[in-house]
């Protein structure tokens, strides 16, 4: 197993533990998301699960890109900030002197079930 | 005198519609979602349980059925033509308003934490905050201005239908606060105004269209 594809489920469980997330979805569209499963497959048999994408540039420096639901009994901003700064404590852990990376956290889906209830 | 077959609004609201993009919902059909939704969710499925714009089209279907199918029920037998054809449009602009679209900005202090809400999620609570208000259900929603850019002035613009009774002043002032309210805990839009059209009302036999 990668250490990128080690390092993604680890984030994805950290951001499942986030309070007010209620998943960590594949990144991008299904589609994309099929075909990106299909090459980590060919690489890793046990990749399908991967949640968050790990990229690095050539200079090293890594890009994570996370895309969550969140439940509407919590400010999704606030939720979003807590996941950011989850995800760069688990960074700066794993290597503190690697070049600071880029974190995207995009929230696609607001679970309002508790809405007008 | 033969009485005549159960149309389709006896059936299930989502069956009114067929020949939606499949892309809007990642590749499935608002039939597969009022499948899926009649089974109870069971057993799983993992390529619609995992795709924000099912999860939000489901939750909009859901509330279709459990809080406003009632509402027209007893408008159905009398107009059946004009409320399948409202009906269709609040599937097909559920199905479309699901899709991602736009990345709506959220602040952090670090430059380099980038955070976004798709606007399909934003237009799913916008259209849960409005059909929340109880008597009402949110027929087409549209976020007008550059949501990509912070501090941006933007204004909401939603259709509703109503149940006959309330006061439809009233009501679009509660459906205008509580969208708001929504939209100023999950976002950091500059919500300039929420404009509400209530666009038809449901009594037994009216004839009304859109006014």
């Amino acid at each position: 197993m990668s250490d990128d594809l080690h390092l993604s489920r680890l984030l994805a469980d950290v951001v499942s533990d986030v309070p007010g997330v209620t998943g960590v979805y594949p990144a991008g569209s299904l589609v994309r998301s099929l075909a990106r499963e299909l090459v980590d497959a060919a690489l890793d048999e046990n990749a399908g699960d991967a949640r968050i994408a790990v990229t690095r540039a050539p200079g090293g420096a890594l890009s994570i890109t996370a895309t969550i639901g969140v439940e509407a009994g919590r400010p999704v901003p606030e939720v979003l900030r807590a996941v950011g700064d989850a995800v760069r404590a688990v960074l700066e852990a794993e290597d503190s002197s690697a070049p600071p990376p880029v974190i995207e956290v995009r929230a696609s889906h607001i679970d309002t079930r508790t809405i007008g209830a | 005198m033969t009485p005549e077959p159960p149309g389709p609004l006896e059936s299930e609201p989502e069956r009114l519609l067929d020949g939606l993009d499949p892309e809007d919902l990642d590749g499935h059909t608002i039939e597969e979602l009022g499948d899926y939704l009649d089974g109870g969710r069971r057993p799983r499925n993992a390529g619609i349980e995992e795709s924000p714009g099912c999860l939000i089209a489901l939750d909009a279907l859901a509330r279709l059925r459990a809080e406003s199918w009632a509402m027209l029920e007893g408008e159905a037998l009398a107009d059946r033509d004009r409320d399948q054809s409202w009906i269709q449009n609040v599937i097909a602009n559920i199905s479309r308003e699901s899709r991602p679209g736009r990345d709506i900005p959220v602040g952090h202090p670090d430059p380099a934490t980038r955070l976004n809400i798709t606007e399909g999620a934003v237009r799913g609570l916008v259209r849960a905050a409005g059909d929340g208000t109880g008597g009402s259900l949110i027929g087409r929603v549209e976020l007008d201005g550059d949501v990509t850019v912070p501090a941006e002035p933007i204004t909401v613009h939603v259709t509703a239908s109503a149940a006959f009774g309330p006061n439809l002043v009233v009501l679009a002032q509660l459906i205008r606060e509580q969208i708001l309210h929504a939209l100023q805990t999950h976002t950091e839009l500059n919500v300039l105004a929420v404009n509400v059209a209530i666009e038809n009302v449901h009594t037994p036999g009216t004839t009304e269209g859109p006014r």
